[in-house]
């Protein structure tokens, strides 16, 4: 079996920076550090786990970026995977937003005919998920999205749980060659130091978009669907606003506006008393609220 | 810019979703800046009576298409139905909610008619030359991004729901339907659906949970944390904590609770041990009703309760377990 993951190096946005209003840009307040996506680095475990049950496989890590992310292909040599391939797309000048990701990996993945391709079904720091889906339909390969497990079955066809929300899970067949995100349920594995010293004795290979037919000048906006305009400190959370009952009287209207509607929270009642006093006023509450 | 706004009414076994009718509403607002119409789009199996409701919510032409395939989601059918609709119609922009579903179906669109997405977007600003500008938080929402449209049309946009006040439906409002042709070798799919299991709460996400149950600096050490776990295991809720108790190394990093961690909207949030610092409060500001525990009269947590209970957890929070496991038949209220 022939696994091919696709992954990306991302910022690793719990250190601390501000975003500069005067020229929408992100400032990190200390060097960045860049980290291998959690939920692609799951995905490689996944292909690993795969070709050690099946005894038979390869698995090749393929990403898109500059030099630095070299050090992300290394990590998913240490877990296990075969090879490891970054295509350079820096000649381009601009950075390629999902669209222009899938098929730049498209090209690549085209060439190999792989049985199974896996993604992270979210980067950690932009978070669209369509990368997976939208490559799929460029390689024209049927996928499933938001994967938290999967069993192959005879070779031909896998078994794959899809998470929906309210942690209901939808169980899905799908014929191979196929497309699987995966969502991280668990946590990376434990790389030995024989597996660390092999990863960073291997070789990264590297390819330019022009062995893969691409980067020629019409390709530095035509491969984006997208552009990315600027970068601005949070929006305030959207809330819900309150539009009073235009029936009532216009004094009424103007208190409930300024009240922000009649769903506003009460002020606290306060309980003291023995522990059991309380836990009865507790068990009230949740009743009133019809939780019990 | 006229032309039509295209809305996908999600619906689930003949009933539309709570972000079909928000994605709808947002839709009207947007079509209204545009003068463009606004479109609602029905795929399914015997979903027809929806059409009304729709009408109802202000959705001008109701595309409908009913077909068995399209009895449950599958990204092939779906989107080559959609595909083909889109081709014979021309709509300007799509937009879905930021669903499972909507999220797989939009990328998978995208894809396959080679058109710009921009998804979990929570605002669509229109500005004075009618140019739209999709804006979405990026960086776990620590920075929003505007994005704008390379590609040809239509323009693919998923947008965040829970935000939108959802119109009152008209009743006896009428829209034109326009039926979808879903040709039988064309869509199928290759992927086949073997059915949804409800989820328990083990795979539920602190997110999405009624209860929560969380404990702060004040459960002291780890078997206050057991005791939390025991509530909120008796009520059915999710357990989370703030900071404090991620760093103690208390409770996961994943159910930590404010700015740096997740935020929650429950039915009932129970805060044990918790001061309420803002970084914890912003977290949890959109619950219905919060309870909190505290040994502490004067702290800031009870000022955004709606019952505060002032006593020790690790001696109010044994007494609610034990009251609860003792069946709730017996009366409490003196």
């Amino acid at each position: 079996m022939k696994i091919m993951v696709c992954v990306k190096q991302v910022i690793d946005i719990s250190m601390p920076f501000e975003v500069d209003p005067a020229t929408n840009t992100v400032k990190w307040e200390v060097a960045e550090l860049h980290l291998l996506n959690p939920a692609d680095g799951w995905a490689v475990q996944r292909a690993v786990q795969l070709k050690d049950e099946l005894k038979d496989g390869t698995v090749t890590a393929v990403s898109l970026g500059q030099e630095r992310v070299v050090k992300a292909l290394r990590e998913c040599l240490s877990l296990g995977a075969d090879a490891a391939i970054r295509i350079d797309n820096s000649s381009l000048g601009v950075p390629l937003d999902a669209f222009g990701t899938a098929l730049v990996l498209s090209r690549y993945i085209d060439r190999l005919r792989p049985d199974l391709v896996f993604c992270g079904a979210a980067s950690a720091d932009i978070g669209s998920r369509s990368v997976g889906p939208m490559l799929a339909e460029v390689l024209g390969l049927p996928h499933v999205s938001d994967v938290v497990d999967f069993r192959v079955e005879s070779g031909h066809g896998l078994v794959a749980e899809r998470q929906l929300s309210r942690g209901d899970r939808e169980s899905v067949w799908c014929p191979l060659p196929a497309l699987l995100t995966l969502v991280a349920t668990g946590c990376s594995r434990y790389v030995s130091l024989p597996m660390l010293m092999r990863a960073m004795r291997a070789t990264v290979q590297t390819l330019d978009l022009k062995e893969l037919g691409l980067g020629g000048p019409q390709d530095s906006h035509g491969l984006n669907a997208t552009r990315l305009e600027k970068v601005s400190p949070p929006r305030p959370r959207p809330r819900k606003i309150y539009m009073p009952d235009s029936n009532l009287p216009p004094e009424e209207r103007l208190r409930l506006l300024l009240a922000g509607g009649p769903r506003r929270r009460q002020p606290t009642n306060t309980l003291e008393g023995t522990p059991e006093e309380l836990a009865d006023g507790a068990i009230n509450f949740m009743r009133q609220l019809r939780i019990l | 810019m006229t032309g039509e706004i295209w809305a996908l009414a999600e619906q689930d076994q003949g009933v539309l979703s709570e972000a079909a009718q928000e994605v709808l509403t947002e839709g009207k607002k947007l079509a209204s800046k545009l003068r463009a119409k606004i479109c609602a789009v029905l795929l399914g199996h015997q979903v027809g009576h929806l059409v009304e409701h729709l009408a109802g919510s202000g959705a001008a032409t109701v595309y409908l298409a009913e077909h068995p395939i399209l009895h449950a989601y599958s990204p092939d059918a779906y989107a080559s139905v959609l595909a083909s609709a889109v081709r014979k119609h021309r709509p300007q922009m799509v937009l879905m909610g930021n669903t499972p579903l909507g999220r797989d179906l939009a990328a998978t669109l995208a894809g396959r008619l080679r058109v710009g997405l921009v998804s979990g977007c929570t605002f669509i600003n229109v500005d004075s030359s009618n140019q739209v500008h999709m804006i979405r938080p990026v960086f776990a929402g620590k920075a929003s991004a505007s994005y704008a449209y390379l590609s040809p049309r239509p323009w693919l946009a998923t947008l965040r729901t829970g935000f939108t006040l959802v119109d009152q439906p008209t009743i006896g409002r009428a829209a034109e339907t326009i039926g979808i042709d879903v040709d039988e070798p064309e869509v199928r799919s290759r992927t086949r659906s073997l059915g949804v299991t409800k989820g328990g709460l083990a795979q539920m996400d602190l997110a999405d949970a009624d209860i929560v149950v969380a404990g702060g600096r004040g459960a002291g050490r780890p078997e206050g944390f057991r005791l939390i776990e025991e509530l909120a295991g008796v009520l059915g809720g999710k357990v989370g904590g703030t900071r404090y108790a991620v760093d103690a190394g208390w409770i996961p990093r994943d159910q930590q609770i404010g700015v740096s961690g997740k935020a929650v909207a429950p039915m009932l949030y129970i805060a044990c041990g918790i001061s309420g610092a803002v970084h914890h409060v912003e977290g949890i500001r959109e619950s219905r009703a919060i309870m909190a525990i505290n040994e502490d009269r004067a702290a800031p947590i009870f000022k955004i309760a709606d019952l505060g209970i002032v006593g020790d957890l690790h001696e109010v929070v044994p007494a609610i377990i034990a009251r609860l496991k003792k069946g709730l038949s017996a009366p409490v209220s003196r």
